[in-house]
C-alpha cells in the first residue's frame, strides 16, 4: 500500500520553554512539592495542560451566509494522582471511571499572575477529589477478589521536552463566503435537496503539557473540512442523506473550486437516485466494503475492542484481551496504529498527532502481524502484559485520558485489484445461492457497544449501497440499510482486500471525549454481512412547494 | 448621560421621519417574511387550517469582550439571524397550543433555526418554508394530543387560547452607534485589575457585552415590526476566599441601551473600587445568625426585591393540558387566582410603564417598542392601592384580564411566550424621609428587645451565584417545608445597632419568603431608586443562565418590612486549600 510520509513544514522546534510552559511549570512545582509532602495520601503525580484553540466556521445555504463564527479559546486542566503507581485515584472499580479534570479558560496574553492563580485552584479542586476517590476505592476493593495478577494504574514513562510552534491559519474568510454561497446556490434546482448546507471548518490546535515528571511539552497541528450536506426524503417518508467531505490540515490544501463544484453536483446526483432507489429487506450475504467503509469497520469492530484500557475493566467485553500472539484476523491482514503519519498519497489524515495527551511521543505501532495480535493501544494505563504506553492517551479538553485510535491502518499481503474483488464478490454470490451481492460505496459512521451488559455489537452507516447483480444486470442502488453484526464472527468472513487504500476521516466519540481520527483501509471482500432497515420516521416532506425564485406571489 | 441623552434624541427625530421614506418594502429580510408568512395560510395539508401565522427574526450583532484580573480574554464575536416560526391551527378558542408537548415534534426536522446573515431573498424564503412548514405540523401533533387529552376530562369552561391584538406597523432605521472595542477591552482590563488588591482573590471577571441587534416580525395579520434591539451590559463579578475556608463572590452590572449611556471612566472606577472594597469586608465579616423581626431594604434592595418577585409572579404561566396522571413541571403563581384581592399596604401602588423612556434623565432598560409577538406595550396599574388589579399579560389570555398588555417578551413555554414586565414602578402615596425609616427601625428593635436590627442595602438579584448553588439552595428549601421557588439572597445586609453602628455580615437567606410578606411593609422612604437588569426568565434571573435575555428597569423607594424570618446558610464550608494561593497583586 502506498502511503507517504509527509510532515509539517512549517513546524518549528525550539529548545527554550515558551513564556507559557515556564509559568505552568513554575506553578506546578510550586504546589506539586507541598501536595506530594504535605498531602496525605500525597500526591504523586500532576500535570498541567493547556489547549489553546482558535477555530471559524461559515455556512451557506442557498446563497445565503447562515453562519460564520470564529473562536479562540485557550482551556487550562490539572489531572493529579494520588496513592502510589501501582494503586492510585484512577483505579477502576465496577468500571466507573473518574473524573477529575475542570477546565478553566484563561486569558489570551500569558500573564503569570493570572494563570497561575488558575492552575492553584485548578489544582486545589483536583486535589480534594482525587483524595476522596482515592479513600472511595480504598475502600471499594476491600469487597472485590484479589486480582490474579495485579496490574498497576500509572505506567512509568521518560519525561520529554519539545517546544514547537504552529502558526496562525490564513483563512481568507471572505474569499470562502464568496466560494461557499456559489457552491451553495447549485442545490437550488434541486428538488429533492429539502435542505443543504456546505460549509468550511477550521481549527488550529496548541497543546501545552508540564508533568511533575519534567516532561515540557508544546505542540499541535491545523484542521481543515469542506462539508457538502443534502438532505431530501424518499416517497415513503424515509430520510436521505447525501454527504461529501474533504480533510486537509489546511484550507488551502482542500480540493479547488472545479472539484468541489463537482462534489455538490455529485451530492444533488446521489440525492435523486437515492429517492427512486429500492428499499432491500434484510439480507445476509457476500458484500464489498469500498476503502472508506471498511476503515470504518476497522475502527468500529477491531480498533475499538483493543484499546489498552478496556483490557483490565471487567464490565469491559474483553474481546482480545487474551489473545496476544493469537491469530485474531485472516492471516494476510495486518493493521498498524500509525500516529505519525500525516497523510496518504491522496488524503490528509485527521489522526496524527506529535505528543499524546499523556506527553507520550506518538509513534508506528503494529497491532496486528500477519493475522496475530501483538499489542493493544496502550495509553498510560497499563493492560496485562503491557507495562508501557505506546502514545494513545488521547483525549478532548475537559476529559481524561484513555487509550484511544489515531490512523488506523489495514494492510493486506496479497491485495487483488478491484475487478478482481468484483468477480470474487459475483463468485461469492453464486455459491451461496444469492441473485446478487452489495457493495458498500459510501459511509457516514458508526458505533459499537463494548461493555458487557449490552450485546457485543456493532453499526455501520452507509449512505450509498448498491447490489451487484450475478446476471450481468447495471448495479443498482439501494436505501434505507444499516450494516449490523457482532465482531468476532464479523473478522472470520473476510474472505479478500483490495489494492487501493481509502481513507476515511472523522472524530470518534468515546469515554474521553471527541478526537480526531482516520481509518485507512483497502476494499474488503465479506462473505458474510447482515443489513437491517434504517429507522424510517414516515412523516412527509414539506407540504407546500419550495418558494419560487424572486419576487413575491 | 446627558451625552446618551443627545444621542437618543437625534435617534428619536430620524425614526419620525424614517416611515415616509421606508415602510420596509426594500428590506430584502422582511419581504421573505411576509411572502412565506402569506403563503402559509395556504397550509392545508392534513384538512387543519392555520387561523393564525407569525414569524419572528431575531437578529444578533454581539460583542462580549472580558477581562479576568487585569488581563483580556479573547474577545466573543456572533453575528447571526434566528428564525421563530409559529402556526396556529384550530380556533382562537382552542388550538395547538397550552398542551404539554406544545412545540414539540418527532418528525424530521428540515428546517434550521439559523437563517441567512445576507440578505438573499431565496435562501431566507426557503428557510423560512422549511420553519413554518414544521411549525404547522408542530401545531397540528400538538391539536390532536391536546383535543385527546382533554377528551378523558369533564368539559370545563375554558378560557382561550389566543386573543385579539391591533395590527402594528413600525418600521425604524438600523443605524447602529458606533463601538470603541479598544477602548472598552482596556476599561474591562483596568476594572476587573481593580480587584487586584483583595486579600484571598481568587476571580474577578469585568464582562462587556454590546448586542446590536434587531428583531423583525409578521403575522398574518398584517403587522409588519423592524426594531432595533439593542443593550450595553456591563458585568463585574469576583470571588475571594475566606480565612478558614469557603469563598464568596460580590458583583455589580450596568446595562443601557447603548455603549454611550454607560457610566464614564471615573464613575465606573469608582464603583469597581467600591465593590472590590465590599468584597474584602464580605470576606472578613461574620457569618450571620438567624433572625426574625424588622427588616429596611434601602431604595436599591427594594427595587430589586419587587423586580425579582413581583416580575415573575405577576406573570401568569397557564397550566398546560396534560394526559391523565402526566407530570405538570409549572411553577403556580402565588397571585394566580388574586385580582382585587390586597396584596400591598392600602398606600402602595404598583405601574408597569415600558412606553416610558427614561427615569431621571437615566434612559430605561424596560422600554421597548414592542415585544416578541408584536404588540405595543401599553401601560398598566397591576396594584393599585394594595389590590391586585391586573397582570403582565401575552397573547395568551389570562383569567380576568382582557386582552395582551403587550409583554410577552421571553420565549415561554407551550407554545406561548413568557410574559416580563418592562420598566416596574413601586408607588406609595404616604412616604418619610430615609432616615426616618432607619430611626424607626432602631426604635422597632428597642420594643421588641432585639440587640440589633437588619439593613439590606443590596440583593443578590440578578444572581452572581453559580448555577449549582441555586440548585442547592432549591433542594434546602424544599426540604425546609418550603417552596421550591427560589429567591435571591441578600448580599449586603447589615446588623444595625442602637448606637447607630454598621456591621456587615455574610450568609443570609430568606425562609418562607413570598408575597405575602409585602402585605406587612411598614413605611416607605421619600427617595426612589432605579435599578436595571437583565432578565434571562431563570430562576432569581441567574446571570449566565439562558440565551434570551431583556431589559428591565424597577424603580422603588426604601422599605421597612415588620416582620422576616431569615437564616443563616447552612453550606458546609470547605476546608482551606493545602498549597497557599500564588501572589496575585501586581
Amino acid at each position: 500500500m502506498a502511503l507517504s510520509f509527509v510532515y509539517a513544514l512549517s513546524a518549528q522546534t525550539s529548545a527554550t520553554l515558551s513564556p507559557l510552559t515556564a509559568i505552568l511549570d513554575g506553578e506546578l512545582q510550586r504546589n506539586f512539592s507541598i501536595l506530594s509532602t504535605k498531602s496525605q495520601p500525597s500526591v504523586y503525580y500532576m500535570a498541567f495542560s493547556v489547549t489553546d484553540e482558535d477555530s471559524g466556521s461559515i455556512s451557506a445555504s442557498l446563497g445565503g451566509i447562515t453562519s460564520d463564527s470564529r473562536s479562540h479559546q485557550r482551556l487550562g486542566e490539572c489531572t493529579l494522582r494520588v496513592g502510589t503507581p501501582d494503586f492510585d485515584n484512577f483505579h477502576v472499580v465496577d468500571g466507573d471511571r473518574p473524573a477529575y479534570t475542570a477546565t478553566a479558560p484563561l486569558p489570551e496574553q500569558d500573564d503569570p499572575a493570572a494563570i497561575r492563580l488558575a492552575f492553584w485552584r485548578l489544582t486545589d479542586a483536583a486535589q480534594r477529589s482525587a483524595d476522596q476517590r482515592f479513600q472511595q476505592v480504598q475502600t471499594a476493593v476491600k469487597n472485590k477478589q484479589t486480582p490474579a495478577k495485579a496490574i498497576a494504574d500509572f505506567s512509568a514513562e521518560p519525561p520529554v521536552a519539545s517546544v514547537v510552534d504552529v502558526p496562525a491559519m490564513q483563512v481568507n474568510a471572505e474569499e470562502w463566503k464568496t466560494r461557499l454561497r456559489k457552491l451553495s446556490v447549485l442545490f437550488k434546482d434541486t428538488p429533492a435537496a429539502i435542505s443543504s448546507t456546505v460549509s468550511l471548518n477550521w481549527r488550529r490546535e496548541l497543546k501545552t503539557l508540564v508533568n511533575s515528571e519534567g516532561t515540557k511539552l508544546q505542540h499541535g497541528r491545523t484542521f481543515a473540512t469542506i462539508s457538502i450536506v443534502a438532505r431530501g426524503k424518499a416517497p415513503d417518508g424515509e430520510d436521505l442523506v447525501a454527504l461529501e467531505s474533504f480533510d486537509a490540515e489546511d484550507p488551502s490544501r482542500l480540493p479547488k473550486p472545479p472539484a468541489l463544484d463537482a462534489a455538490v453536483r455529485k451530492a444533488i446526483a446521489t440525492l435523486e437516485k437515492l429517492r427512486n432507489a429500492a428499499q432491500p429487506d434484510p439480507f445476509v450475504g457476500p458484500a464489498i466494503l469500498s476503502g472508506r467503509a471498511a476503515g470504518v469497520f476497522f475502527h468500529e469492530i477491531f480498533g475499538h475492542r483493543i484499546e489498552g484500557h478496556r483490557q483490565a475493566d471487567m464490565q469491559e467485553g474483553q474481546t482480545f484481551s487474551n489473545s496476544v500472539g493469537k491469530p485474531v484476523l485472516p492471516e494476510f491482514l495486518t493493521v498498524v496504529s500509525d500516529a505519525t503519519l500525516h497523510t496518504t498519497s491522496d488524503a490528509d489524515l485527521n489522526g496524527w498527532y506529535a505528543f499524546d495527551d499523556e506527553g507520550v511521543a506518538a509513534r508506528r505501532v503494529t497491532l496486528v502481524d500477519k493475522g496475530i495480535l501483538k499489542t493493544f493501544l496502550l495509553s498510560r494505563t497499563p493492560a496485562p502484559g503491557f507495562d508501557h504506553s505506546n502514545g494513545h492517551g488521547r483525549k478532548q479538553a475537559g476529559y481524561e485520558a484513555v487509550s484511544r485510535q489515531s490512523n488506523l491502518i489495514v494492510v493486506p499481503a496479497n491485495p487483488v485489484s478491484e475487478t478482481e474483488l468484483r468477480r470474487m464478490l459475483l463468485e461469492e454470490a453464486r455459491k451461496q445461492g444469492k441473485t446478487y451481492g452489495l457493495y458498500f460505496d459510501v459511509v457516514m459512521g458508526g458505533y459499537t457497544q463494548t461493555r458487557r451488559e449490552t450485546l457485543q455489537s456493532f453499526t455501520v452507516i452507509p449512505l450509498v449501497v448498491y447490489r451487484v447483480y450475478t446476471d450481468g444486470r447495471p448495479d443498482e442502488l439501494v436505501r434505507g440499510v444499516d450494516i449490523v453484526g457482532t465482531p468476532l464472527s464479523s473478522f472470520a468472513r473476510i474472505i479478500a482486500a483490495g489494492d487501493k487504500p481509502g481513507v476515511f476521516n472523522g472524530y470518534c466519540g468515546a469515554e474521553s471525549g471527541q478526537v480526531p481520527v482516520s481509518a485507512i483501509s483497502p476494499a474488503l471482500l465479506v462473505s458474510e454481512i447482515e443489513i437491517q432497515r434504517k429507522r424510517n420516521t414516515g412523516d412527509r416532506p414539506p407540504l407546500l412547494s419550495r418558494p419560487a425564485e424572486g419576487g413575491l406571489e | 448621560m446627558r451625552r446618551f441623552l443627545a444621542a437618543a434624541l437625534a435617534a428619536l427625530t430620524c425614526l419620525t421621519l424614517l416611515p415616509a421614506a421606508d415602510h420596509g418594502e426594500k428590506d430584502i429580510l422582511l419581504r421573505a417574511m411576509v411572502a412565506e408568512v402569506v403563503r402559509a395560510r395556504k397550509l392545508v395539508g392534513y384538512g387543519v387550517a392555520p387561523y393564525f401565522v407569525e414569524l419572528g427574526v431575531d437578529e444578533a450583532d454581539n460583542v462580549t469582550l472580558t477581562s479576568s484580573l487585569g488581563v483580556s480574554f479573547a474577545p466573543q464575536r456572533a453575528r447571526f439571524r434566528i428564525q421563530m416560526p409559529t402556526v396556529r391551527v384550530g380556533a382562537a378558542s382552542l388550538d395547538n397550543t397550552g398542551y404539554i408537548g406544545s412545540g414539540y415534534y418527532t418528525g424530521t426536522h428540515f428546517d434550521s433555526e439559523l437563517i441567512s446573515s445576507d440578505n438573499e431573498l431565496y435562501s431566507l424564503r426557503a428557510s423560512f418554508w422549511l420553519g413554518l412548514d414544521r411549525a404547522y405540523k408542530t401545531g397540528v401533533d400538538s391539536i390532536g394530543k391536546k383535543q385527546a387529552a382533554l377528551s378523558y376530562y369533564t368539559a370545563q369552561d375554558r378560557l382561550p387560547d389566543f386573543q385579539a391584538a391591533p395590527r402594528v406597523n413600525i418600521v425604524q432605521d438600523l443605524r447602529k452607534p458606533a463601538f470603541d472595542e479598544a477602548r472598552w477591552n482596556e476599561r474591562t482590563r483596568a476594572l476587573s485589575a481593580e480587584f487586584r488588591a483583595v486579600p484571598g482573590i481568587l476571580s474577578a471577571d469585568a464582562e462587556m457585552t454590546w448586542s446590536a441587534g434587531n428583531y423583525y416580525y409578521c403575522n398574518s395579520d398584517t403587522s409588519v415590526i423592524r426594531v432595533p434591539d439593542r443593550m450595553a451590559l456591563l458585568k463585574l463579578r469576583a470571588t475571594a476566599s475566606l480565612p478558614k475556608g469557603g469563598d464568596v463572590y460580590h458583583g455589580v452590572q450596568f446595562i443601557a441601551p447603548d455603549p454611550a449611556g454607560l457610566p464614564d471612566d471615573a464613575e465606573l472606577k469608582r464603583v469597581a473600587a467600591a465593590t472590590a472594597a465590599e468584597l474584602s469586608a464580605l470576606a472578613a465579616a461574620p457569618e450571620a445568625e438567624a433572625y426574625s423581626g424588622p427588616v429596611l431594604f434601602e431604595a436599591r434592595a427594594a427595587a430589586q426585591l419587587f423586580a425579582e418577585v413581583f416580575g415573575q409572579e405577576l406573570s401568569i404561566l397557564r397550566k398546560p393540558v396534560a394526559e391523565k396522571g402526566r407530570d405538570v413541571p409549572v411553577p403556580q403563581s402565588s397571585l394566580e387566582n388574586k385580582l382585587g384581592s390586597r396584596v400591598l399596604p392600602s398606600w402602595m401602588s404598583l405601574r408597569d410603564d415600558s412606553t416610558q423612556r427614561e427615569w431621571n434623565g437615566t434612559p430605561l432598560a424596560g422600554f421597548y417598542e414592542t415585544d416578541l409577538e408584536g404588540v405595543a406595550p401599553v401601560p398598566v396599574t397591576l396594584i393599585e392601592k394594595g389590590t391586585l388589579k391586573s397582570y403582565l399579560t401575552t397573547r395568551q389570555p389570562v383569567k380576568g384580564v382582557d386582552g395582551s398588555n403587550g409583554h410577552g417578551r421571553l420565549p415561554g413555554a407551550f407554545g406561548s411566550r413568557g410574559a416580563r414586565n418592562g420598566n416596574l414602578f413601586v408607588e406609595a402615596a404616604e412616604t418619610v424621609p430615609d432616615a426616618h425609616l432607619k430611626q424607626r427601625l432602631l426604635e422597632m428593635i428597642k420594643q421588641q428587645g432585639k440587640p440589633y436590627g437588619l439593613v439590606i442595602r443590596r440583593m443578590d438579584y440578578p444572581s452572581l451565584a453559580s448555577g449549582s448553588a441555586l440548585r442547592e439552595q432549591a433542594m434546602r428549601q424544599m426540604r425546609s417545608g418550603g417552596s421550591s421557588h427560589i429567591y435571591s439572597a441578600p448580599l449586603l445586609a447589615y446588623r444595625l445597632f442602637p448606637d447607630g453602628r454598621e456591621e456587615l455580615v455574610r450568609g443570609l437567606r430568606f425562609k418562607n419568603f413570598g408575597t405575602r410578606a409585602f402585605r406587612d411593609i411598614l413605611a416607605a422612604g421619600s427617595t426612589p431608586a432605579l435599578f436595571q437588569y437583565v432578565d434571562n426568565g431563570a430562576p432569581a434571573a441567574l446571570t449566565g443562565a439562558g440565551s434570551f435575555i431583556v431589559g428591565c428597569s424597577s424603580v422603588a423607594p426604601a422599605l421597612l418590612f415588620e416582620d422576616l424570618d431569615l437564616d443563616p446558610s447552612s453550606d458546609e464550608t470547605a476546608r482551606p486549600p493545602l498549597v497557599p494561593p500564588p501572589p496575585v497583586a501586581k
